[in-house]
């Protein structure tokens, strides 16, 4: 049986990316895109677009106002349903801290969950520059994400712009943060549709992301040379995404996937793997994907997708490892489950915000200002 | 009395100092007594883990007291957090007398009129800091007897979390002990960094700690604005740590062994090698991304700390005290040069005076110090006149309790 996968757009953020990730050799995949703004989905590449909310709306978007996309969503609740039915695996883009993605993303997420897709959602978070109202918008769009998917992944802004040059264009800093979505969306789908050393299938990944509501940890590594795997690991802890002070840090369902050439050992999977669970956990579900690729010669790459329990309404799975791996019982990491990866206060996370004229302080200046470091 | 054992309590996030000193015929100060422990369970300032700080600071009065070899009755608490606000209030009344001469009723009057700003439920008032009398618009330190129509008083009131200014006092007197009176941390480090001409010209004290950056400007003699910022040594800690990707420990070490707040261009191309890293490979940093990385936290504080001050200063124009910095963190390289150019004013880093013993004269005991230079002081201090007395504590205390 062939997996149908899908991936949306919502919103202009999340329009473009997907027009651009077209773009990127993901074509196989069918994409969509839904927006309440008739004159940017005139000027979208994409085939099949949607305009939502045209009685609410007249096309015209909805001036940053996510109820007012949340209502456009549950106006065409009908067609949007139609567009997330029958669908196996549905990626979401989009970005926070508007109206339309931050409406209408988690009203789709939440039609789709409600059907039998696994829903994984790529949020761009907006740059502290933005001011504070945007992140306030994004952060409550987050959390109702959240609730409504497998794996509701933040991409903030502000940690991605550390990757470009000083003297980056916008246009390069947003096609930054497309790059990594169309990783993700790369990798999670290689690891269902590509043959492997390890073949994973839809309930593997259900299973593993069975929390719905917890905070998502993300993350890539890619290795070259000799010692390819270990590279690929280094890399991987150089991840912006998983820039966490401490990283023992645990996630209750993780999904891993190993992409290397023909001359990938499952020894060198097997490192590679008890490294990863010894950083990230996952005591209750581990998933993994190893993927050969005859492009991949001599190179290998890492992908890590977990999710944590944050407590609330969160249902929990049976315990059912699919891999089990030698777990070290470790009493005084519990207390660590709860530390996010994406929320950037590191070591003040468990605090509370430390807001001061709409900046939260406890997030390092630097990438507040936008300030590149160069080590 | 010929004199009297006090201690000074600072709960602070790196540490907890317990300092005794006595007074004796009200006039020198002898410092008897210190306690030091490093501290668990508190963050900027406000204490997280109620029995870990209480553990550490019965381990730090049992060592004062031994190494003081006297026992402590009453106590002084130095006070900070995020929690803590301050705001201006003007107090103004007709001079009553029918030949306008001031008297101490209308003193009274006024005084009680520029404080009758009710909180609300959750907050209670630390101080009462008294500035100068208007008489017709005139400035007098003392109006008593003196002619005119119309008086007024300006005060900076200050006050905070009910629940955050129990908990420090609930703990300390879980050992017995009474807290006499709560001061604020800047106004204490203020009290021993700064003397009394430079407070009389204005001067800002600035002290940086661990989790907090306690600041108290003062003009003319009197405290004009205080303030607290949840930013210190702890945040220049977690940007290394998320910035380089190490752990919290390491960059701590690193912030420590390799850090500077202030760039020049001679730092540019020097590696530091990052060591004990589990599990990688060794790697290098420039110490141009260190540097980068503490020097816009630094500036972005003193920033923070100006813009807040603008109403009572222009910074353009120059602060005769200058500024003054202190605390833990004022230890990092380069500080004294990010601050120049954060302030443009004149700096001066830790100026504690030469009679306090030179192993206690570091920054981060300024807190400390000048809480039991300020409590032991006190009366013959102007500046303490200016923090009401009127009840103290107790009066203070009492509502706090009843609030529970």
């Amino acid at each position: 049986m062939n997996i149908r996968i899908k991936i949306i757009g919502v919103g202009g953020a999340g329009s473009n990316a997907v027009a651009r990730l077209n773009t990127a050799g993901l074509g196989h995949i069918p994409t969509a895109v839904v927006n309440t703004d008739a004159q940017a989905l005139e000027t979208c590449t994409v085939d099949q677009k949607y305009l939502i909310g045209r009685a609410l709306t007249y096309g015209l978007g909805t001036g940053g106002d996510p109820a007012k996309g949340r209502d456009c969503a549950h106006a065409e609740a009908a067609l949007l349903k139609e567009l997330v039915d029958e669908v196996d695996l549905l990626f979401l883009v989009g970005g926070l801290g508007g109206g339309t993605g931050s409406g209408a993303m988690p009203a789709i997420a939440q039609m789709a969950s409600k059907g039998s897709a696994i829903v994984i959602a790529f949020a761009a978070m907006p740059f502290a520059m933005e001011g504070g109202k945007r992140r306030q918008v994004a952060e409550d769009a987050l959390s109702e994400l959240r609730r409504h998917c497998h794996a509701a992944i933040a991409l903030p802004n502000d940690l991605l712009l550390q990757q470009v040059g000083q003297e980056a264009t916008v246009l390069e800093a947003f096609k930054q943060s497309d790059q990594w979505i169309g990783r993700g969306i790369g990798a999670i789908t290689a690891m269902l549709l590509k043959p492997g050393l390890m073949n994973l299938d839809l309930a593997n990944v259900r299973q593993a992301l069975s929390i719905t509501g917890g905070r998502a940890l993300f993350g890539f590594g890619f290795g070259t040379g000799q010692d390819a795997p270990q590279a690929a690991l280094n890399n991987l802890m150089l991840c912006p995404l998983l820039q966490t002070p401490d990283l023992r840090s645990h996630t209750d369902g993780l999904l891993v996937n190993i992409l290397g050439g023909p001359e990938l050992s499952i020894h060198a999977v097997n490192e590679m793997l008890a490294f990863i669970t010894e950083k990230f956990g996952g005591r209750e579900n581990v998933a993994v994907g190893a993927v050969v690729d005859e492009r991949y010669r001599e190179k290998v790459g890492v992908c890590v997708l977990g999710v944590t329990d944050i407590g609330k309404g969160a249902h929990h799975a049976p315990n059912q490892k699919f891999i089990t791996k030698p777990q070290k019982d470790d009493d005084s990491q519990d207390e660590f489950t709860f530390v996010s990866k994406g929320q950037l206060r590191g070591y003040f996370d468990k605090t509370e915000r430390n807001y001061f004229e709409g900046e939260d302080l406890d997030v390092p200046t630097y990438l507040r200002k936008g300030i590149k470091i160069n080590f | 009395m010929s004199s009297k054992i006090i201690g000074a309590i600072e709960l602070g996030t790196h540490k907890t100092t317990v300092l005794m000193g006595e007074v004796s015929h009200g006039r020198s100060l002898n410092i008897l007594g210190l306690g030091k422990v490093y501290s668990q369970g508190v963050k900027k300032g406000e204490v997280l883990d109620y029995r870990t700080a209480s553990e550490m600071v019965h381990q730090a009065i049992v060592l004062a007291e031994q190494s003081a070899g006297a026992e402590l009755e009453r106590v002084y608490l130095a006070q900070t957090g995020g929690h803590l606000k301050g705001f201006r209030s003007m107090g103004s009344v007709s001079v009553s007398a029918s030949d306008n001469r001031v008297s101490a009723t209308d003193i009274k009057r006024v005084t009680e009129n520029a404080k009758s700003k009710e909180l609300s439920k959750d907050r209670v008032y630390i101080h009462h800091i008294q500035n100068a009398f208007l008489l017709d618009a005139r400035e007098c330190s003392n109006p008593m007897n003196m002619q005119g129509d119309k008086l007024e008083v300006a005060y900076w009131s200050i006050h905070g979390d009910v629940r955050k200014v129990r908990d420090p006092i609930h703990i300390i007197n879980g050992f017995g002990l009474q807290v006499e009176d709560i001061i604020l941390s800047s106004i204490a480090s203020g009290a021993i960094v700064a003397n009394e001409t430079e407070k009389q010209n204005g001067v800002l004290v600035v002290d940086i700690g661990c989790g907090t950056t306690d600041y108290a400007l003062y003009k003319d003699g009197y405290i004009v604005y205080t303030g607290v910022i949840p930013v210190g040594g702890d945040h220049l800690t977690n940007d290394l740590s998320l910035g380089l990707r190490i752990t919290h420990d390491h960059a701590e070490r690193i912030k420590l062994d390799a850090g500077k707040a202030f760039i020049d261009d001679t730092d540019k191309e020097s590696p530091v090698t990052l060591t004990h890293i589990k599990d990688m490979n060794t790697r290098t940093v420039q110490r141009h991304a260190i540097y980068q990385i503490l020097n816009a936290r630094v500036t972005e504080l003193f920033q923070l700390i100006r813009t807040q001050l603008e109403t009572q200063w222009d910074f353009s124009h120059p602060l005769p005290g200058g500024v003054i910095l202190t605390g833990g963190t004022s230890l990092l390289p380069g500080i004294e040069s990010c601050a120049c150019t954060a302030f443009e004013q004149e700096i001066r880093v830790n100026p504690i005076p030469n009679w306090v013993n030179d192993s206690l004269r570091e920054p981060g005991m300024a807190t400390a110090l000048g809480l039991l230079q300020y409590a032991l002081g006190g009366s013959t201090q102007e500046t303490v006149s200016q923090l009401e007395a009127s009840g103290g504590l107790l009066k203070r205390v009492s509502q706090i309790f009843s609030g529970s």
